[in-house]
């Protein structure tokens, strides 16, 4: 029961949430991109499909993006902007932050102006991270969106031996990072999405350009890495390979 | 009868005065001998002082007579004599034999007829007058010199004509000290280089006069030649050549020729040029890209006129060294920034670059992108000019000058001033005075003034190119890249650090402008010792890739880093850099090659064993042995002859652990060497040679009054004469015959 009760509240706490903080993004004139040397940007799609959380794309928004910057800039060098940056996707500002960040992908959904697009600021350097999508359904439709992006480059497994993995730290392993209500014991899948997978479409040169979590959560470690129950071990990891993503990002 | 007894005729005594010649050793000898016929004559007077004075006397007066005379002698005597000297010493003449006197531009009369008309051997007019005068020689040149006679042919197929060894010749192989004169008979075609000042000095020394007869045009009625090129020391596979074609006209202004450049015989640009009425200009190429590695021969050639004075002129060759082997760059940044990706993929497709991005991600964590092994740059930046040196362009980015040791920014210093290297600089938060670059010792490096420290400033510029910028390989490259060849065009970028002036000597190519302020320095670049300095001072040049309104094809950025960095790293000497003499060799000529090889710390190295490989044209190879030359240190020098025209490529090899080092150049063999080139009377290198010697210059027309100027010049000469006079017949005669007085009139007195 006390357990019931808990999930509710969070959950209405969260829809509420989810409502307003992309309200405040959208409205957002935008930062200043020429401040700093890095912005966490996430990626802002499908503006209509909302569900009890709010829209997709603001899943863990701005608390995740926030929490995951104070480690950065504390762990590393890198002169991060301190806030979140929220930019769609089809948007020419995009074009500023060679780094974004998207997630529950399962109902991305991109038509052929955001496609083209998404192209663009891939083929031409950017850099994007795909995060906490879950099963076999959201993997389909991820591979179908993907397709009109590159429907000649496939998707591949990321070897442990890539330089993604150990650009800032050493991960020697995949692990499944769970949401927050799955955190505290017992099994740390949704869905089907048993086996977790760091997968990533490469370019002509060999380089990493989209970099696709699947079946795990870095969201949610990074959103609730201050909360005492949520397991050290995979907010760790979250940060560890969040920071990796970064400086390989600007690097390679 | 008076010369027998007195050796020199009478107006010598009449005209002459009489000296001693003695020295102070002879002085002193003779006022030895004196005492000594003084302390005799006193003891001769006390052994005979029992004598009548008469015969005292006379005894006396004879024997200090004899010894008298014998003091003189030892004095040395001279008459002193001063006569007209009319020697009729040796005329060498030099006859050029080189093919240049197959011009015709004397009057319809080829330069070869001139010349035998005049000076031939027994049938020459000017010969035949001045043989009548003086003893005759004459000495045909072009790369060797060898004396000929009359009815000797002169074929004018040498394909080179070198004075100072025909200079050489006719003062060492002839008798110098009978030698008056030398008369040089050419076009003046010779390298007018170091052994030629020599030998007009050796001449001027010996008091020689060279004359010098100019035979040809001082100025052709109508030519068109290609000079020079100017090419850089080296490119690499991709680039564009950029070469400067200079060109020199004769009565061709207003005519429309056709310039065309080739590599290999493979075209690479036709340029239609409308001839300008300036004697010289020069005419800017670009072409390509050249993509073979190696030696090529590229040809720079005019269209010929129907009516020009040499049509061999028309065409220039030129080796350029495309390397093979990559650049090495070095790209340091304090802080992880998105520059060093974009600046990787700018570069990625180019397999001439072989960069290694160092970045400083934690306090004392660094990560390496494009190492080849584990343990190299470890460390972080090198503290060590062997693994530092290794590179040919070091870029530092948002580098805090406090994050380099005092060691570090030494190595920096001697990096670009002894070892040659190329440093660039980039902006960013954390460079420049805002990366304490004042207060440090690199600041002395840099092409810009720094100002006071302004962490907070931020200002986007719009990047535009410099009147200077316009000319220069790099901008040029970026105008053509840039959408609609302008750069204004481009997105802002971003600069924090106010850079507004530069050093004297330094270069502004790009600017910024943005703001209220003067506009921006954007990149310059200064030469620092061996080396070049450049600063980029944007933060941002990625946003030239990504920014939306760049189209996908769009490759200024590529372009931008691509040129800077291969510009930046052509001048960057290697450890072993060959160095041929002579320029241009001709068959049969000795090509001496000169190396002055380093370390991997660019330190000289005093012993090296070294060797060289010369592979000719027909794909023989022989090996030479490089020798250390006496006197220069670290420098080694061997010799080779070439045979055959063609390209003879040369391998320097440095044996040395783990691996041997290797430089490698090449020469081209010309069998007309540059004999048609630049090929008009050289009247101010004959005036020269004639002046520095005491000679006189002539002109062909002039050269009959040849033997009565030589005649002169002798004539105003006379000779101070010193006779000896101590083996005078007379004066031993005179001796003799005292000494026999004395004997006969003691002998009349009994005296023993």
């Amino acid at each position: 029961m006390w357990r019931f009760r808990r999930c509710t509240v969070a959950a209405l706490c969260a829809a509420l949430h989810g409502l307003l903080t992309p309200l405040c993004a959208l409205s957002n004139g935008g930062v200043d991109p020429t401040e700093h040397e890095f912005y966490f940007t996430r990626g802002i799609y499908g503006q209509g499909a909302e569900d009890d959380w709010g829209p997709r794309w603001a899943i863990d928004y701005p608390t995740a993006d926030q929490q995951f910057l104070i480690a950065l800039r504390r762990l590393t060098l890198v002169d991060a902007f301190a806030s979140d940056n929220a930019v769609p996707i089809d948007d020419p500002r995009l074009r500023d932050f060679p780094f974004t960040y998207i997630l529950e992908v399962g109902s991305l959904i991109l038509d052929d102006d955001q496609a083209r697009s998404l192209r663009e600021y891939l083929d031409k350097g950017g850099f994007l991270v795909i995060d906490d999508f879950w099963g076999t359904w959201a993997w389909r439709n991820l591979q179908t969106q993907l397709a009109k992006v590159f429907p000649d480059r496939p998707i591949v497994e990321v070897p442990m031996a890539h330089p993604v993995f150990h650009a800032f730290y050493d991960v020697r392993e995949i692990l499944q990072v769970p949401n927050v209500y799955q955190a505290s014991g017992g099994r740390t899948h949704e869905l089907d999405g048993y086996n977790p997978h760091v997968r990533g479409i490469f370019d002509e040169q060999g380089r990493l350009m989209v970099l696709i979590n699947w079946n795990t959560d870095l969201g949610d470690a990074w959103e609730w890495a201050d909360n005492p129950r949520y397991p050290l071990r995979f907010s760790t990891y979250a940060y560890e390979l969040g920071i990796n993503f970064v400086i390989y990002a600007m690097s390679h | 009868m008076f010369e027998f007894l007195f050796k020199f005729p009478a107006v010598f005594y009449q005209h002459g005065t009489v000296q001693l010649g003695y020295t102070w050793i002879g002085y002193a000898a003779a006022v030895a001998v004196a005492l000594i016929a003084a302390l005799v004559l006193a003891g001769y007077l006390h052994r005979f002082a029992s004598l009548r004075p008469l015969d005292r006397l006379a005894l006396t007066g004879l024997r200090a007579a004899w010894v008298a005379l014998l003091v003189l002698t030892l004095c040395q005597p001279l008459l002193v004599v001063t006569v007209p000297v009319t020697l009729r010493g040796d005329v060498v003449v030099l006859l050029d034999d080189s093919q240049s006197m197959r011009i015709r531009d004397t009057a319809g009369e080829g330069r070869g007829v001139t010349l035998q008309r005049l000076f031939a051997p027994g049938s020459g007019e000017v010969s035949q007058a001045l043989a009548e005068k003086f003893p005759l020689h004459h000495v045909a040149f072009g790369l060797t010199a060898e004396r000929i006679d009359a009815g000797t042919e002169l074929e004018f197929a040498s394909p080179r004509s070198d004075v100072a060894n025909a200079l050489r010749h006719a003062r060492t192989q002839l008798q110098e000290a009978t030698l008056v004169a030398v008369i040089l008979v050419g076009d003046g075609g010779t390298e007018p280089g170091s052994a030629l000042q020599g030998e007009l000095l050796a001449y001027r020394a010996a008091g020689i006069p060279v004359h010098a007869v100019g035979i040809g045009a001082a100025r052709f009625e109508r030519d068109l030649e290609v000079t020079a090129v100017s090419l850089p020391p080296r490119v690499f596979p991709g680039d564009m050549l950029h070469a400067e074609v200079t060109l020199r006209q004769r009565g061709a202004a207003g005519r429309q020729i056709t310039l065309q450049s080739a590599d290999e015989g493979v075209l690479l640009d036709r340029q239609s040029i409308v001839v300008p009425a300036t004697d010289s200009f020069t005419v800017p190429i670009v072409a390509g890209p050249l993509t073979e590695p190696g030696m090529r021969r590229l040809s720079f050639a005019i269209t010929s006129q129907p009516d020009e004075a040499i049509v061999a002129n028309n065409r220039l060759d030129a080796l350029l060294h495309v390397a093979s082997d990559p650049v090495r760059v070095l790209h340091f940044e304090g802080e992880p920034r998105f520059e060093v990706k974009f600046v990787r993929r700018a570069l990625s497709d180019d397999e001439s670059m072989d960069l290694i991005s160092l970045i400083r991600t934690a306090e004392n964590k660094y990560y390496r992108v494009g190492i080849v092994n584990a343990g190299e740059l470890a460390d972080g930046f090198p503290g060590e000019a062997e693994a530092l040196f290794e590179f040919d362009v070091v870029v530092l980015g948002s580098v805090d000058a406090n994050l380099l040791s005092d060691r570090q920014q030494l190595l920096l210093k001697e990096y670009v001033a002894r070892r040659g290297g190329a440093l660039l600089l980039l902006g960013a938060r954390r460079s420049f005075a805002e990366g304490d670059y004042s207060t440090s010792g690199l600041g002395a490096l840099l092409p810009v003034r720094l100002r006071d420290k302004q962490s907070e400033f931020r200002q986007s510029v719009v990047v535009s190119p410099t009147s200077n910028g316009l000319l220069h390989p790099v901008v040029q490259a970026l105008l053509r890249a840039a959408p609609e060849d302008a750069l204004e065009q481009l997105p802002p970028l971003t600069m924090v650090n106010p850079l507004h002036a530069v050093k004297p000597g330094a270069t502004v190519l790009l600017q910024g402008n943005g703001g209220d302020s003067d506009p921006f320095v954007v990149l310059a670049f200064q030469r620092y010792g061996r080396g070049t300095v450049a600063v980029l001072a944007v933060r941002d040049t990625w946003r030239w890739q990504m920014h939306s309104s760049i189209a996908s094809d769009d490759l200024t950025h590529e372009t931008l880093w691509r040129e800077l960095l291969r510009w930046l790293a052509r001048p960057v000497p290697a450890r072993i850099e060959l160095r041929t003499e002579p320029r241009r060799p001709v068959p049969g000529e000795q090509v001496r090659v000169t190396v002055d090889p380093v370390d991997a710390a660019f330190q000289p190295l005093a012993a090296a064993e070294l060797s060289l490989v010369v592979t000719s044209p027909l794909g023989h190879q022989h090996t030479y042995r490089f020798n250390k030359q006496v006197g220069e240190s670290g420098l080694y020098s061997t010799e080779f002859s070439v045979s055959e025209p063609g390209l003879y490529e040369l391998q320097a090899t440095l044996a040395e652990e783990p691996a041997p080092v290797a430089g490698a150049t090449a020469i081209e063999v010309f069998a007309a060497g540059d004999e048609f080139r630049t090929a008009e009377l050289d009247e101010p290198l004959l005036h020269h040679i004639a002046k520095a010697t005491g000679g006189r210059y002539f002109a062909a027309a002039d050269a009959a009054g040849l033997d009565t100027v030589i005649e002169e010049l002798q004539g105003d000469s006379s000779s101070e004469q010193r006779l000896p006079l101590h083996d005078l017949p007379a004066l031993f005669l005179v001796i003799v015959l005292l000494i026999c007085s004395e004997w006969f009139y003691r002998r009349r007195r009994g005296l023993a």
